[in-house]
């Protein structure tokens, strides 16, 4: 039996995606400590299913979000539109979620993202939340969070 | 060489050319596709060497891509 994900494991998955992607040059890394306000304008999950159900979620500031699409896309920062961000923040979801995917017990299988840009972060009903990682990146705030399911296949919660 | 790269999003699309940069492919005519459609059409025009192909896209999914093309006569292998 694989063990759950932990925050140190997240912390390694957020290290290699963001010098892969995020911070090429080394200079604005992801700061594993929690931002002085944590925000999650826009919210980003992907969820697993098979041999372990439930959600990876990445839910950032609305600033942070548009970092990210800038960063990712090589565009400026004002240049960055709605669809950007849903785009950037559902890939790095996707990215993430793919990582963690592989520390689970197999076989799993991972959804398309989601995106939500309603400044509020995503509901899960009956998850619990296994690990998560408050970071900080160019002074926003950065959250991913492993949420498993408590339900059982017809929705019902485990005891 | 010339490579199509068919992703419908748009920041993977970028992700990839990236990665081909990285790992020395830099001096390579690059080629985009948006979605499954447009895949198959610009691997008709553009006859590329390489496709590197997102499975989930608008229209056609990148098997559906492949299977079209095999239809067509295309000379083509796959690798997943």
């Amino acid at each position: 039996m694989t063990a759950n994900p932990t925050e140190d494991d997240l912390r390694v998955i957020a290290e290699q995606v963001w010098s892969s992607y995020l911070d090429t040059d080394g200079a604005s890394p992801l700061l594993p400590f929690p931002a002085q306000q944590r925000r999650d304008d826009v919210s980003a999950s992907v969820s697993v299913t098979g041999a372990w159900r439930g959600h990876v979620v990445v839910s950032c500031s609305d600033t942070a979000s548009r970092n990210a699409a800038a960063a990712l896309l090589g565009i400026e920062h004002e240049d960055v539109t709605d669809d950007d961000v849903t785009d950037a923040l559902g890939e790095l979801a996707n990215i993430i979620g793919g990582n963690v995917k592989s520390l689970l017990p197999e076989p799993c299988a991972l959804s398309l993202p989601h995106v939500l840009m309603e400044k509020t972060a995503g509901r899960y009903p009956s998850v619990t939340e296994v690990c998560s990682l408050n970071g900080t990146w160019l002074d926003e705030s950065v959250t991913v969070s492993v949420l498993e399911s408590t339900a059982d296949f017809a929705g019902v919660s485990a005891p | 060489m010339k490579i199509l790269i068919a992703d419908d999003s748009r920041v993977m699309r970028q992700i990839v050319t990236r990665t081909l940069r990285q790992a020395g492919f830099d001096g390579h005519d690059l080629v985009e596709a948006a979605d499954g459609q447009e895949a198959f059409d610009k691997t008709v025009s553009e006859k590329p060497d390489l496709v590197l192909s997102d499975w989930n896209m608008p229209h056609m999914t990148g098997v559906e891509v492949l299977r079209q093309l095999r239809a067509t006569a295309c000379r083509c292998r796959s690798a997943s």
